[in-house]
């Protein structure tokens, strides 16, 4: 080998030691979106199927709306996320990804500290609330998906935010889904 | 007044790199149908499409028979699902004659919970059935 570069078996080591499902870092383009959704959705029973779904989606919007870091195209630019599946004996956990601007950590954090103080009712309620104040002026979203993932997964966020430097941080968010 | 003419609206049901939603809503009957999948590529003009059909079906002073059978939508969707509970509630109050009807999975606890909140939200009497 003439240079080590990136090492793929350390990689596939460290894969296969946490048994990941999937490991995907780059554009997160609407096409490979498609795919790995509906793959997902086809390996679970149609009630697990449905929940991995639906957390999944609003995983990656999350991604799609907020990340900092592109991906410059010919004719267009895609965000650039982490996504990696792991699979526990009875749970599967999904982590994602992304750059954000530095200065919307704290409110993202904040968010998220919110969503796992509230029970299952307190959430449905929050969710209402937050989709009623939501204008389609302010973000892409309606601006519930991480309720909406608390909510559809029945269990919390494990989130962290890195700072990467002044301006920008990585954000991590992770949730487990019964199987 | 002139008779106002209203085409039905129909949009093919799509499951490809996005979901779209099939949509039927006959300006003859007053019958809607929403059904599918909901994850768009432009969530807010694909409702408006359907928010300004039924301002001007509405304008008709015609009964209403809406139906949602949808098997998933982000949230996104969902703020336009409650736009169009929220007009259907405005008309029900002027004194127009609507029926809605949400149909969800007997299995699928998180879309009848999602509909609960809809009721919530809309104060529109939904009748719930399980399919």
């Amino acid at each position: 080998m003439v240079d080590k570069g990136f090492d793929l078996f350390e990689y596939y080591k460290l894969t296969k030691e946490k048994d990941v499902l999937i490991s995907y870092k780059g554009p997160i383009t609407n096409v490979i979106f498609a795919e790995l959704s509906r793959d997902i959705r086809s390996k679970f029973d149609p009630h697990t199927g449905r929940k991995i779904f639906a957390v999944f989606m609003e995983l990656i919007q999350n991604i799609i709306f907020y990340s900092a870091e592109k991906l410059q195209f010919e004719d267009h630019q895609e965000c650039i996320g982490s996504l990696v599946i792991t699979k526990e004996p009875d749970v599967c956990v999904f982590s994602c990804g992304n750059m954000i601007e530095a200065a919307y950590a704290p409110e993202l954090l904040e968010n998220c500290k919110t969503i796992n103080s509230l029970n299952k009712d307190e959430l449905r309620l929050h969710k209402r609330q937050q989709r009623i104040q939501s204008s389609p002026e302010r973000s892409k979203g309606a601006g519930i998906g991480l309720i909406q993932v608390a909510l559809t997964a029945e269990s919390p966020l494990y989130v962290e935010v890195r700072e990467i430097d002044q301006q920008y941080s990585f954000f991590t968010i992770s949730v487990k889904i019964k199987k | 007044m002139a008779n106002k003419t209203l085409e039905n609206l129909d949009i093919e049901g799509k499951s490809s790199t996005f979901f779209v939603p099939a949509v039927h809503f006959d300006a003859q009957t007053g019958i809607c149908r929403l059904e599918g999948e909901s994850y768009l590529e432009n969530t807010w003009e694909f409702y408006d499409q359907l928010t300004n059909w039924l301002k001007t079906y509405i304008e008709l002073r015609k009964p209403i028979n809406f139906n949602f059978k949808l098997t998933y939508f982000n949230t996104s969707s969902s703020k336009g699902l409650l736009d169009i509970l929220f007009l259907l509630k405005e008309y029900e109050k002027d004194g127009g004659e609507v029926i809605a009807n949400w149909y969800y999975p007997a299995d699928d606890e998180d879309n009848y919970m999602e509909a609960q909140d809809f009721i919530a939200d809309s104060e529109l009497n939904m009748n719930l059935i399980a399919y």
